[in-house]
C-alpha cells in the first residue's frame, strides 16, 4: 500500500465514523488501526513492515489502557477503593478532632481543679502555662485536616478525570463534561493551605513581610 | 488608652478545634467575652447584631473566606475600623501582600502559640 493508498483509506475511514456519529470517539482509532494494519499486505517493502509493526503495537497499546481505564469503572474493585480512601480520610478527620477534644477537656478539668485549689499563685500560674501549652499542641488538628482535606480533593480530580476516560472509551463514546466543584471565588489562586515543613515560613518572617508590606 | 477586657471579641473558623484553642487562648489572656463564626457570612450576620472591638478570622472556609470578610469589613463604613487579625496556614508572600492591601491588623501563621496570639493582640489594640 502506498502513502497516498494509507493516507486515503484513513481519511475515510475518519470521514465514515465521524458521518455516523458526529465524532471519532477513540475507541474506534483501534479498529481504524487493525483494518490498516491488515491492508498493508505481507511481503511488503521493510518501510511498510515497520509501519505495519509500529500500527499493532500503537493498537494493543490503545487496546490495553481501555481494558484498564474501564477496570476503574464504578462497582469495580478499583474504583471501590477510591471512594473508601475518602471514607477513610473523612473519619481521620473525625477521629483526630474527637482526640484533640478529649485532650481539650483534659486540660480545661486541670485547670478548673487548680483554679478551685489553694495552691500558690505561682504553681498555679505555672499550670496555667503547661495548659495553654496542651492547647496550642492542639494546632495539629486544624492542619493535618487542612492536608488531609487537600489530599481528599486531589482523589476527587482524579476519580473525575477517570470517568471522563471510561466515557471516552465507552460504547457511545460520550464524554462527560467537567463538574466544578463550586463557584470560582476571588482569592481562589491565594487558597493553598498548609505548606510542607521545611517550606513554610516562620511567624518572624511573616512578621518581616507584614512590617515591610504595612509601610 | 487601656484595653477593655470586657470587649467582645468575634473569631472565626471553620474548624470546632481552632475556635476552642483561640477562646481558650483568649480567656487565659483575659478576654471572656467571645463569639463564635465558622465562616465569613456568619460573621457578617454577627457584626450587625453587636459591636465587637476586635475579629479575630480564619482564611481559608466556605462558603464566605475570612479575606473576602475582611474585603467586607472594611468597605462597610459601620465595621470598618474594628482591628482584624488573620490566623491562617496560608503563608505565602502574595497571601500576606493581598490581606495587607485588604487592610488586615496583623497576620498570624498557624500552628500559633499564646505568646504570639498575645503579642499581635497588643500589637493591634495596645498594652494590656
Amino acid at each position: 500500500m502506498s502513502s497516498n493508498d494509507l493516507r486515503a483509506t484513513i481519511a475515510h475511514e475518519l470521514a465514515t465514523i465521524k458521518g455516523e456519529k458526529g465524532v471519532v470517539p477513540l475507541e474506534d482509532v483501534s479498529g481504524i488501526l487493525e483494518k490498516l494494519v491488515t491492508a498493508i499486505t505481507p511481503g511488503s517493502s521493510a518501510t511498510e513492515v515497520f509501519l505495519r509493526d509500529e500500527i499493532t503495537k500503537i493498537a494493543s497499546h490503545i487496546q490495553t489502557t481501555k481494558n484498564e481505564i474501564l477496570a476503574l469503572s464504578p462497582g469495580t474493585e478499583a474504583a471501590q477503593a477510591i471512594d473508601s480512601a475518602a471514607v477513610q480520610l473523612d473519619a481521620v478527620i473525625k477521629a483526630t478532632e474527637e482526640a484533640a477534644h478529649t485532650i481539650m477537656d483534659a486540660a480545661d478539668e486541670i485547670q478548673n481543679v487548680v483554679g478551685a485549689s489553694k495552691a500558690e499563685d505561682a504553681l498555679k500560674n505555672q499550670i496555667t502555662d503547661i495548659t495553654a501549652r496542651i492547647y496550642e499542641a492542639c494546632n495539629f488538628q486544624d492542619l493535618t485536616g487542612q492536608r488531609i482535606r487537600k489530599v481528599m480533593t486531589a482523589l476527587d480530580v482524579t476519580e473525575t478525570k477517570i470517568r471522563r476516560l471510561i466515557g471516552m472509551f465507552s460504547s457511545d463514546g460520550t464524554i462527560a463534561p467537567e463538574t466544578i466543584s463550586s463557584a470560582a471565588k476571588e482569592d481562589d489562586g491565594l487558597l493553598n493551605g498548609p505548606q510542607l515543613p521545611g517550606h513554610a515560613p516562620s511567624q518572624a518572617e511573616i512578621d518581616a513581610m507584614f512590617g515591610k508590606l504595612s509601610n | 488608652m487601656a484595653v477593655d477586657k470586657n470587649m467582645n471579641i468575634l473569631i472565626v473558623d471553620d474548624y470546632k478545634t481552632m475556635l476552642r484553642i483561640i477562646r481558650n487562648l483568649l480567656k487565659q489572656i483575659g478576654f471572656e467575652n467571645v463569639e463564635e463564626a465558622t465562616d465569613g457570612t456568619m460573621a457578617l450576620e454577627k457584626l450587625k447584631e453587636k459591636n465587637y472591638g476586635l475579629v479575630i478570622s480564619d482564611w481559608n472556609m466556605e462558603p464566605m473566606t475570612g479575606f473576602d470578610l475582611l474585603k467586607n469589613v472594611r468597605a462597610d463604613e459601620k465595621y470598618k475600623a474594628v482591628p482584624f487579625i488573620l490566623i491562617t496556614a496560608e503563608s505565602k508572600a502574595e497571601n500576606v501582600a493581598a490581606a495587607v492591601k485588604a487592610g488586615v491588623s496583623n497576620y498570624i501563621v498557624k500552628p500559633f502559640n499564646a505568646e504570639t496570639l498575645k503579642s499581635k493582640i497588643t500589637a493591634v489594640l495596645g498594652q494590656f
